[in-house]
């Protein structure tokens, strides 16, 4: 089954252009399932970085404007979209020329895998 | 008729009955320390104010906590940093329950509404390329339909015999 979901996530990556990596993890950044082609950035990978958008997250929420679904974070080389999925985080990692609309729109895909590792996480 | 400030002197109902002069409410000078505790309220009392007391405390931990969580300190934010140990440990256990998921029916990409141009990955890219020039367009028309018209020219021309005997004895 998970192999089944890695090659979901692994079409998912390749049929949308610049797309670099996708991973999905916990609330403090752990890996629960990653698929990432060679070109993508090691660091944005790391726990340490994923971990900032749950926090983030979290007190973008008390704003005022409701609950925080997605954050896009533009670098020079690359852009990082992350998605609220709590207990969850998914963050999808493309070039800097990628077509964000499409990253964004990448949510209703997304949706439909996550809802079936609910029970993998402690909430 | 009448007035607000009236020089008659004021007075009172002698049988204690309601009319126009009675007081609705209780005069606030003299009625404040004129509650008597007797002996027997004592019990009762204490525990109704012990029961406001700890409404009031329950109130106010709710209204402490609900602002606690409305706050926003990003400068006192508590980075916990995981130890290599404990991401091990996560990482093994999340890959555990990733193995013992059921089987379950992986949403199918496709989709079921018609969509246009659905295998072409960067759809927006070529549509908003620059359109080919005038020129090439109408060289593609008239080589177009010089071809069809040569193919609709080809024909056999018929000059011996299909079959051919053999010169064998």
């Amino acid at each position: 089954m998970a192999e089944e979901m890695k090659k979901y996530l692994h079409d998912l990556m390749n049929s949308t252009e610049d797309v670099l990596g996708i991973i999905i993890t916990d609330r403090d950044g752990v890996p629960i399932l990653k698929v990432a082609g060679e070109e993508a950035p090691e660091l944005a990978m790391r726990p340490n970085f994923i971990s900032t958008f749950s926090m983030a997250t979290d007190q973008a929420g008390k704003l005022g404007m409701g609950k925080n679904h997605k954050m896009v974070c533009v670098y020079g080389n690359y852009q990082v979209v992350h998605f609220n999925k709590l207990p969850m985080v998914v963050t999808v990692i493309a070039t800097n020329t990628a077509n964000t609309g499409l990253l964004m729109d990448m949510d209703k895909e997304i949706s439909a895998l996550v809802s079936q590792l609910t029970h993998v996480v402690d909430i | 008729m009448g007035c607000c400030c009236s020089t008659e002197p004021e007075t009172l109902s002698q049988d204690g009955e309601a009319n126009e002069r009675t007081r609705l409410l209780n005069d606030p000078v003299s009625s404040t320390y004129q509650v008597t505790a007797s002996p027997s309220d004592y019990g009762n009392h204490y525990s109704s104010s012990a029961t406001k007391k700890s409404d009031e405390q329950t109130a106010l931990n709710r209204i402490l906590q609900q602002t606690a969580s409305n706050i926003i300190d990003v400068g006192a934010l508590e980075y916990h940093t995981l130890e290599q140990h404990e991401y091990i440990e996560r990482v093994r256990t999340y890959n555990q329950r990733l193995n013992t998921v059921p089987p379950q029916k992986i949403p199918n990409r496709a989709h079921h509404e018609a969509q246009l141009l659905c295998d072409v990955s960067a759809a927006e890219r070529i549509l908003s390329a620059q359109p080919i020039s005038f020129a090439d367009f109408n060289l593609m028309m008239s080589s177009a339909q010089k071809v069809v018209a040569a193919l609709s020219h080809i024909k056999v021309d018929h000059k011996e015999d299909l079959v051919v005997p053999f010169g064998i004895p």
